[in-house]
């Protein structure tokens, strides 16, 4: 055998046995997707719905529900922030305070609300000092006493958020964007499990879907729709898979691993404890959540995380590849972050199902995973045209990530019709399931894509914020 | 192994797919079927509204379809009260509209048990009624005895204190907010036996959810017992009878009321601070601005609440 034929044969090897690799690592996020589906099925199968008669006694004893404090950090918020707060105020539920913080804004946000609620300056103090910037003061409406302002130098969303946190005075605190748009009863939906709390439970998240294509009137939605663009309507897909599924199955088994910093819900006492949002991840919300697992774990405190399948908040998704990719690449990005610095977790049995299951779901998810199957894609046509490999092989690298992915997503949303029933109508039914396929054919592979971005970002260490542009909501 | 990989895929994406069509034909024939049935129910509606007034409908009931009658009175319910309500359940009793619910009731499938709670909730007819009691007290699953009871709660027609306690396992003082609604709801209906458990000392465990609930039960001869919890040496109960005593809302408990803004327990001047504010209890002023400077920022912060409350204009600017 001659060197150049020896060489061949190495590379030829390699080649191969790394498709087989990125084939396993595929497999078994399919594994940990059918495991999800069935583990979501069943949650909802067997759980109890919320009854009306349950919430009319909650309403009849308010005083009984805990009082909620609603942060909304606001940056640059000037065309849309009096609507948002009117809807944060006009929200159903017995006591809440509605908390925006200004976060250094450079529009006229902060005068938008001065104007529009009558705001006067006011001492309030502040109970928890958890941001990194300074206060510039704290605002109150004589009309919406239950509406404070407060103003900051710039930081980031985290930064706001502590500072909010900082200021609440009620037992929960809910995170908002400012721009999410919180369903009419959605906090007492949120709420509810900590009716029926014995004391354990931490935070819940909801379930949150793309309000692009929907009716947003005065910051209130009006009306469901589904989005135009197929860009968003994959998002759709995505979101649903993301929230029906993989959220309800990990909470399920009691480790809920992301509360979406679109929407979340804590027992302030807790993320005071553990110092609030951390300001050096573009991951935060991920972060905050397994700190609080590895906090209550490592002091072995009881504790229970729940989530709400029932929709609970609408935000809107980028429509454009390049939001796309700052959004995903940012996502990537955290979730190393977040498993960087929690690494001496991942597969610890001292922090138990979430060291030993969720933690290595996350390496597969978020670390292992993405690479992995763009780099099948790459490996396939060279492998083939090489004659490595066969094209049943190649087949079957094909059904595990395109065809297997369809079923997934359409699975998810026959889920969806089955139980919650939030798709307007069959024809709109029948948009989404075509988008569940189509999305296969390209989308997917740029989301890979994306999340190589965010790989790269995180091995570079780069710590900038990239925005994702908004179009706004549609309105009549 | 590659084959069984393509194998299950196209198995597993065709079962699916197959499922989906399947819904998407059912949504379809749903919104088909909704059009037809709005004229049904519309129908139905007009000959329950005639049946309510003794009056004859045009063509026999019957006529229409059961599930159209059905959304007919749940539609109906939420639109008539007293005696027209009464007549309603009665009618739809009649009808035997329930009795597929009330059969499921027995099913031994806990799902389908829990649907036929939730569609019963809707109807506060003896039938339903004596149902969810029987639900109450025997089903299996506590989630679904705790729905029928706050079904019943919500009817008002809960059994008695003792056999609620019993049968809902509330002889605990670990009970949640959602188990102090249901000692609230029973305020109302039982407020001599609540006062009764409290002298009984197998229900001392319990003795802050009673006399919480007694501020709900609308009694105000209940106000002594509620002063005697003031002083009890457990800080839940003392914290439980400020509650009541704000519900009632009789500014007599006053005096005690303002006592309790010095209690050494942090949530127990918590408690009094927001009842005097609930009752306006305007000569507490002072009291509660000395509480502002409380080593406890929770009572700091209350404390600040409570004269907002008190004085809102004079210190808008301070607060």
């Amino acid at each position: 055998m001659t060197i150049s034929e020896s060489f061949l044969s190495i590379t030829a090897s390699i080649v191969l046995s790394l498709f087989w690799v990125c084939f396993v690592i595929v497999l078994l996020r399919n594994a940990v997707s059918v495991l999800q589906l069935g583990l979501a099925f069943w949650s909802f199968v067997t759980r109890a719905k919320p009854s009306s008669s349950n919430l009319f006694l909650w309403q009849r004893y308010a005083d009984l529900s805990l009082p909620v404090s609603v942060i909304a950090p606001a940056f640059n918020e000037e065309l849309s922030i009096s609507q948002s707060v009117r809807a944060l105020l006009a929200l159903e539920y017995p006591q809440h305070e509605v908390i925006v913080v200004n976060d250094g804004s450079k529009d006229r946000t902060l005068q938008k609300l001065i104007d529009e609620y009558g705001l006067m300056p006011i001492k309030r103090e502040q109970l928890a000092v958890l941001q990194q910037t300074k206060i510039l003061g704290t605002y109150a409406s004589p009309r919406y006493p239950n509406l404070l302002v407060v103003d900051k130098e710039n930081g980031r969303k985290a930064d706001a958020a502590n500072a909010g946190i900082g200021f609440a005075r009620m037992p929960l605190v809910c995170v908002i964007d400012a721009d999410s748009i919180i369903e009419r009863d959605g906090l007492m939906r949120a709420a509810e499990p900590f009716m029926a709390d014995d004391g354990e439970l931490i935070a819940v998240g909801g379930a949150i879907r793309i309000a692009n294509g929907c009716e947003v009137v005065r910051g209130t939605l009006t009306k469901i729709g589904i989005p135009k663009s197929l860009i968003p309507r994959f998002q759709v897909v995505e979101y649903l898979r993301a929230f029906l599924i993989a959220r309800v199955a990990n909470a399920e088994l009691d480790m809920l691993m992301l509360i979406s910093g679109a929407f979340g819900l804590f027992r302030r006492s807790v993320v005071v404890e553990v110092g609030g949002y951390r300001h050096d991840t573009v991951g935060e919300d991920l972060e905050l959540v397994v700190r609080m697992h590895r906090h209550m774990r490592e002091q072995g405190r009881k504790y229970r995380m729940a989530f709400v399948p029932e929709v609970v908040c609408w935000t809107e998704a980028p429509a454009t590849l390049q939001g796309m990719r700052n959004q995903r690449a940012r996502w990537q990005q955290g979730a190393l972050e977040t498993l960087q610095r929690h690494k001496v977790m991942i597969g610890n049995p001292k922090y138990g199902r979430i060291g030993l299951i969720a933690m290595p779901q996350l390496v597969i998810e978020d670390v292992l995973g993405p690479p992995s199957e763009l780099i099948g894609y790459l490996l396939l046509p060279i492998a083939w045209s090489l004659g490595l490999l066969s094209p049943q092989l190649a087949l079957a690298f094909l059904c595990v990530t395109i065809l297997f992915g369809t079923a997934i997503s359409i699975a998810t949303i026959a889920l969806e019709e089955l139980q919650l029933r939030r798709t307007p109508s069959a024809h709109d039914l029948v948009r989404i399931g075509v988008a569940a396929v189509l999305e296969n054919f390209g989308y997917r592979q740029a989301n890979l894509v994306f999340r190589l971005v965010g790989i790269k970002r995180y091995l570079k260490g780069e710590t900038a914020w990239s925005a994702v542009p908004r179009l706004g909501f549609s309105a009549k | 192994m590659a084959a069984t990989v393509i194998w299950g895929s196209v198995i597993f994406a065709t079962l699916i797919i197959a499922i989906f069509l399947l819904l998407i034909a059912r949504r379809m024939l749903g919104e088909r079927r909704i059009t037809r049935e709005s004229k049904a129910m519309l129908s139905a509606t007009k000959d329950l509204l005639l049946r309510i007034q003794n009056l004859q409908p045009s063509a026999p009931h019957g006529q229409n379809r059961k599930a159209a009658r059905m959304h007919a009175v749940l539609n109906l319910a939420r639109l008539l009260r007293g005696s027209e309500r009464v007549k309603l359940m009665e009618l739809a009793d009649e009808d035997g509209l329930f009795d597929s619910a009330l059969r499921d009731l027995t099913s031994y499938k806990p799902r389908q048990r829990a649907q036929a709670v939730e569609l019963l909730d809707q109807f506060e007819s003896q039938k339903c009624v004596t149902a969810l009691r029987t639900v109450m007290a025997n089903d299996p699953v506590y989630e679904l005895r705790l729905a029928a009871a706050f079904t019943l709660a919500r009817f008002g027609r809960l059994p008695s204190p003792r056999e609620t306690i019993a049968q809902m396992s509330l002889l605990t003082n670990e009970n949640s907010r959602i188990h102090l609604a249901l000692f609230r709801a029973l305020a109302p209906l039982y407020p001599a036996q609540l006062r009764a458990l409290l002298r009984d000392p197998a229900y001392h465990i319990i003795k802050a959810s009673i006399v919480d609930a007694l501020g709900w039960s609308d009694d105000f001869t209940c106000l002594p017992e509620i002063e005697h919890a003031s002083s009890d040496v457990d800080p839940e109960v003392r914290c439980a009878a400020l509650r009541a005593a704000g519900q009632l809302g009789q500014p007599e408990a006053g005096s005690w009321i303002i006592a309790m803004l010095a209690d050494p327990n942090v949530n127990v001047r918590i408690q009094a601070i927001r009842c005097a504010s609930r009752l306006s209890l305007s000569q507490a002023q002072a009291q509660i601005e000395a509480l502002s400077n409380d080593p406890s920022a929770w009572v700091r912060c209350r404390a600040d609440e409570a004269l907002f409350a008190l004085q809102p204009v004079k210190l808008r600017a301070r607060i």
